[in-house]
């Protein structure tokens, strides 16, 4: 029916359809990559998140243990906050990043929790090391994230990559779910 | 515009999770109080001193009293007090209170000094503990200040596993 109605006209609008089509197509193609990159973080950020706030929601009191091993917050009132919270903080994040609601705002929390929690388990790691002659790579602790015990290069290399899946949503412009639908308006 | 719309929803997430957070803690049979005082002699000042009394004391005063027949409480969690604790020590991690009380309570006499440490001169599940054994009934009730590190600073004998 379209193509109908092109031939119809002058000679100008078939031009103009030639020369468009490549040009649109690349940019279409580049646009999809990204989309499914921001998917891609959007899926991992959720399940962590979610993963990691269930593990410890329930826990205020064991959690608060863990947060006063890093040896910053010793103050009772804001440490028993950031462990009655925090938890909370992620659930959300984690639903917000499925539903898509708010996203652009989640998606910065993200990134200042995570660059948060980047610090605090370097500066944890050095004062391990600091304290027991412990080599970087034989640091082994509970971070208190809500997974199982590990190595500390291994969280910090895990911590980077969220945070990097973080800033790709923080700087994206594609937060549709799914990419084919409802061009033209924007999310966010 | 699209950076302000962007802090506007940051803040409002972290908002309602704050929201959310503490309407689930004080609902929840897990919830903590967050003005709880961690501090042993913060604790004492408030409490009636007509029966006892929670006592802070140092290293000195505790090797003293250890001799004198005390008992000696570890409110670490497990796998600290296996790999090593103060001999003579039993386990009562605070922070699973509920599972150790049925197990240990029921062994201390009431009248009997108590002394409780924990890990370090900072932690405090000790003064915690202190607290709320106090409340139950327990009247003579010593935190050991220096908890763990400061006995072991002091290469003084460690029992490690379980007793």
């Amino acid at each position: 029916m379209k193509n109908k109605r092109i031939l119809k006209t002058d000679g100008s609008a078939l031009k103009e359809l030639l020369l468009e089509p490549p040009l649109e197509t690349d940019f279409r193609r580049e646009k999809s990559c990204r989309q499914y990159l921001v998917i891609l973080a959007r899926i991992i950020l959720a399940a962590v998140f979610i993963y990691a706030a269930f593990g410890k929601i329930n826990k205020p009191m064991l959690f608060s243990q863990q947060i006063r091993m890093y040896k910053i917050l010793d103050g009772s009132f804001l440490l028993y906050t950031v462990a009655i919270v925090l938890p909370w903080i992620e659930l959300l994040c984690g639903i917000s990043l499925i539903t898509g609601i708010f996203i652009r705002g989640t998606s910065l929390v993200l990134s200042a929790i995570n660059i948060t929690f980047l610090v605090f388990i370097i500066y944890r790691v050095l004062n391990v090391m600091g304290s027991g002659e412990t080599a970087f790579f034989e640091v082994f602790f509970d971070c208190g994230c809500g997974f199982k015990p590990t190595y500390a290069w291994k969280k910090i290399l895990e911590n980077t990559a969220l945070l990097g899946f973080s800033l790709v949503l923080l700087f994206s412009r594609e937060y549709r779910f799914v990419s084919l639908r409802s061009r033209g308006r924007r999310q966010g | 515009m699209e950076i302000k719309r962007t802090i506007i929803q940051a803040i409002a997430v972290c908002c309602a999770s704050t929201l959310f957070a503490f309407t689930y803690n004080a609902f929840s049979d897990n919830g903590i109080n967050p003005f709880r005082q961690a501090d042993a002699e913060k604790i004492a000042k408030d409490l009636d001193k007509s029966a006892g009394n929670i006592t802070v004391i140092d290293l000195k005063k505790f090797r003293e009293m250890n001799k004198e027949g005390i008992i000696l409480i570890d409110a670490r969690t497990e796998s600290d007090y296996i790999n090593g604790h103060i001999p003579g020590a039993l386990l009562f991690d605070y922070y699973k209170f509920g599972s150790f009380a049925d197990k240990v309570l029921p062994l201390i006499d009431p009248w009997s000094s108590l002394v409780i440490y924990c890990s370090s001169p900072t932690c405090d599940a000790s003064d915690l503990l202190a607290g709320d054994l106090y409340e139950l009934g327990y009247k003579n009730i010593f935190v050991f200040e220096g908890g763990f590190s400061k006995w072991k600073e002091e290469g003084l004998p460690v029992k490690k596993g379980l007793e």
